[in-house]
């Protein structure tokens, strides 16, 4: 066999060797031909590599191995590439006739039987051409099976399980029928889900799938043994119409189904469909479902399904990976969750307001879940919204809907509740959709918030009865669930919150500005004619300097410390409202600002019979570094307070008291009111006047100490005020420096 | 003493100016950015001081319209041809450009309205001196 030029046996002339005898010779795994009846045509050989060359096929990087293997892959290339290859191809003498590689000069009719059916067990029929082309195993069929089983360990969505296996056998095994089943343990049923047809251009060519309508009848009457039981292995199952296969066609591990078995039943609908094969979807201990697919097949042709034994074990397998890729998937709820509490914890704006903050303004009356996604019923009558991709998509009829708000209503409590939806009670709204589907139990679990307020129900459903297991993952999705709602609601409100405070600082800034506005004009607006004013007097005081008239020069310097006086009262409004800053240079404290001041003032004091003195400046250090402005602020304050709350006839006494510790110690004394007890340090308060000042002197404004304060601290100094019953010792402490 | 004074209120300066006269210091008043420049360009007279207000219309050529720094543009321009001492002499107080500029030119003080005319007097012999 390892000398044999397999092409050359072929090319024989008037070979008319048995089926047998061309498989014997056939290169095991590989292809080989099918022709029609009367047919002096066939389709191509196809030769696997690496068997290609214990057969003495030298230029097998033309005809064959991996290079033809693409070529006639399926929908991959296009007819021109086809021809292409054809033509370069020297062994063989190709056209290309609608897309199919034809190649007339192998002649292998068997006129005595005038039919010529070499096909060898390895074949795989290619439905979109009337002939079979032989395709290596290796590369089709497993590798085909590998992908999918690749693809299904990636999915996320059970939807997504479904459209793998419809593309799987319809597209990928060209089967032309496809069923996905649920098995139910309370009925030992299995209930049909979805079915899909593949459908077909007029060449034959898979152009998409097709839904086909179905009722679950519960009482069927296909034979039992039929079936595929709670026991079944995971090995898929091939049944036959018996009438449709010659007895030499006959496999031992087909279950051979006589007329009426099959082609009778309008449930199973297998009319022109004589082969089909079911295939168990199992998890670790349990089925959960069963693949039912199918295609036609023509009397005279082969009966079989172009897969094997040994493909049948690989389809097993895929449909194992199924069933343990939807065993993982019942967690999916889980993770659905996770993504609503991570939009929540992101604050992501956009996500929130596509969906859930219409839902929170309108009230959540109900949540459930359903084919793993997460749907939010928002009231009676109200849509139902697909939470984590925005759509809205109503599953149930608005009757079921309303049922299950109305049942979850009555049910107000903290604790699961499960119906039996085919309950009499029940029946009537679940025949809408469920009962078609099977579904027989619902679980409602409801959401309560932490304030035990209810928020809605997480809602499941399931064929069969619910287990502890189910019940309490439920019942933490519901608690995950509040605590997201909680959240939300948390976080709207904060920027409900957010956006009120922003409104109120921009008003309250407004009207600072407003304020500053006022003020700073006000200011000027005074301010401008005091300089001519004080100037008017200065200028008097100047020409007159020499009058004998000693009421004239009195009313100039009058006049002079009537300006000063009111430039310094505007000056504590000024340092009242504004950043103050400093502006140190060396200064004198007593003959550059207690002095000036004392002279101010003593006119002032003097019309109250009080007299200020001064003394002690050689006892602080004689050159200090401070602001000019702000510490004659500080003493006209001091003084002018005491003056206000001083009975006639009392003095007030500035000195300056020692130098320790690089500090000049300055006393400020007055025999007034002073302060009542235990609010000594509030009179440093901005507005803050005692009641005894109140009533001496109702019109001040309780900004004076606080300015002084400010000023004295921004130096690094220090105040303090004590009281040895009489008199009021305000001790200032100024660094040198 | 020679001085000019540039201040667009005429109205609120005559009392300073007769005042500074007794002081012994002649006071040319310019009321807009622009009489101020020709005249100080024009002086045959040594200036001794000149005083600027801050705040006051900018000139009709002005680029920058600013009215509350039409002052620190003049002293900037003025600043260029002339060296003896300038006086800001403003309602304004502790305006941020001026503050920096003190801390680099000698001869220039600030004064805030009103002034004692002992100070404003002290101030231009101080600046003299420097």
């Amino acid at each position: 066999m390892k000398n044999l030029n397999f092409l050359n046996f072929l090319k024989k002339e008037g070979n008319d060797t048995s089926y047998l005898e061309i498989l014997q010779y056939s290169p095991a795994e590989i292809s080989v031909i099918e022709m029609k009846p009367g047919s002096n045509q066939f389709d191509i050989i196809f030769i696997n590599k690496l068997k290609a060359k214990q057969f003495d096929i030298a230029d097998e990087g033309n005809i064959i191995g991996k290079k033809c293997y693409s070529i006639f892959e399926p929908n991959q290339l296009s007819p021109a590439e086809d021809t292409d290859h054809c033509k370069n191809c020297p062994s063989l003498e190709a056209y290309s006739l609608e897309g199919k590689i034809i190649h007339i000069d192998w002649s292998y009719y068997n006129k005595a039987k005038k039919e010529v059916r070499f096909t060898s067990l390895t074949a795989q029929r290619i439905p979109h051409t009337t002939k079979v082309i032989e395709i290596c195993r290796d590369s089709t069929i497993r590798k085909r099976i590998s992908d999918l089983i690749i693809e299904i360990g990636g999915v996320k969505r059970r939807e997504d399980i479904d459209e793998i296996i419809f593309k799987g056998f319809l597209e990928q095994l060209y089967f032309e029928r496809c069923r996905i089943y649920e098995y139910s343990e309370s009925k030992k049923k299995f209930i049909l889900k979805k079915f899909k047809k593949a459908k077909r251009d007029e060449n034959n060519k898979l152009i998409g799938y097709e839904d086909i309508e179905f009722n679950n009848i519960l009482n069927n009457t296909f034979p039992e043994q039929y079936i595929l039981s709670e026991n079944t292995k995971a090995l898929p199952k091939i049944y036959v119409a018996q009438n449709h296969i010659k007895p030499s066609y006959k496999k031992k591990n087909y279950v051979y189904l006589k007329e009426g078995e099959y082609d009778n039943s309008d449930i199973y609908d297998k009319k022109g469909y004589p082969i089909w094969v079911d295939i168990p979807i199992l998890s670790t201990n349990k089925v959960l479902g069963k693949i039912s697919i199918d295609k036609r097949i023509d009397v005279d042709m082969s009966p079989d399904l172009g897969i094997e034994d040994y493909d049948i074990e690989i389809i097993g397998l895929f449909a194992q990976n199924i069933g343990n890729i939807i065993e993982k998937l019942k967690l999916l709820n889980i993770s659905k969750l996770h993504e609503i509490n991570e939009i929540v914890l992101k604050n992501d704006k956009t996500q929130i307001d596509q969906n859930l903050t219409q839902i929170l303004d309108k009230g959540c009356d109900y949540l459930g879940s359903s084919n793993g996604k997460i749907i939010i019923d928002m009231n009676e009558n109200v849509k139902i919204i697909e939470i984590l991709d925005g759509q809205i998509k109503p599953p149930y009829t608005t009757d079921y809907s309303n049922t299950i708000y109305n049942e979850l209503k009555e049910h107000k409590t903290k604790t699961h509740k499960i119906f039996d939806l085919n309950s009499e009670t029940h029946i009537k709204e679940y025949s809408d959709v469920n009962h078609k589907i099977g579904i027989r139990y619902c679980l409602l679990n409801p959401i309560i918030d932490e304030n035990n307020n209810l928020l809605g129900t997480w809602y499941q459903e399931s064929f069969d009865k619910f287990d502890d297991d189910i019940i309490s993952r439920t019942g933490m999705l519901a608690n995950q669930t509040a605590i997201a709602i909680t959240s939300i609601k948390q976080y709207l409100e904060l920027q409900k919150e957010r956006d009120s405070a922003k409104k109120y600082q921009e008003e309250a800034e407004n009207a600072l500005k407003e304020r500053e506005t006022f003020f700073e004009t006000a200011e000027h607006e005074m301010m401008a004619p005091l300089d001519p004013i004080l100037h008017c007097f200065e200028f008097l005081g100047k020409k007159l300097e020499k009058s004998s008239d000693s009421k004239v020069r009195y009313t100039i310097k009058d006049g002079i410390n009537h300006c000063h006086f009111l430039n310094n009262t505007f000056y504590n409004i000024n340092l009242l409202r504004s950043n103050l800053a400093l502006n140190k240079k060396p200064i004198s404290i007593f003959s550059d600002i207690i002095i000036p001041m004392v002279e101010t003032l003593q006119d002032y004091a003097n019309c109250s019979k009080m007299e200020i003195v001064y003394y002690g400046i050689k006892n602080v250090a004689e050159i200090m570094m401070l602001d000019e402005m702000l510490i004659k602020n500080v003493f006209f304050n001091l003084i002018r307070n005491a003056v206000k709350y001083s009975n006639p006839g009392a003095a007030i006494l500035i000195g300056g008291v020692k130098v320790m510790d690089g500090y000049s110690y300055i006393e400020v004394v007055n025999y007034g009111i002073g302060i009542p007890l235990g609010e000594e340090e509030d009179i440093f308060t901005v507005y803050k006047r005692c009641d005894n000042a109140k009533i001496m002197n109702p019109s001040g404004m309780g900004i004076g100490l606080s300015i002084v304060k400010r000023i004295i601290d921004m130096h690094s100094g220090y105040i303090k005020v004590t009281q040895n019953s009489n008199p009021t010792i305000f001790e200032l402490r100024l660094p040198k420096v | 003493m020679k001085a000019i004074w540039i201040d667009d209120d005429g109205f609120r300066s005559k009392s300073l100016i007769d005042l500074l006269d007794l002081y012994g210091i002649n006071v040319e008043f310019c009321d807009t950015y622009e009489t101020g420049i020709n005249k100080i360009a024009s002086s045959k007279d040594k200036i001794d001081v000149i005083i600027l207000d801050i705040m006051m219309a900018p000139p009709l050529t002005s680029i920058h319209g600013n009215s509350q720094k039409t002052g620190i543009y003049l002293y900037n321009e003025i600043r260029g041809k002339y060296n003896g001492p300038i006086i800001f002499y403003s309602v304004l107080k502790n305006v941020q450009a001026v503050e920096e500029l003190l801390k680099v030119d000698k001869k220039l003080a600030s004064l805030n309205k009103p002034c004692p005319i002992e100070k404003i007097v002290e101030t231009v012999i101080k600046l003299k001196n420097e």
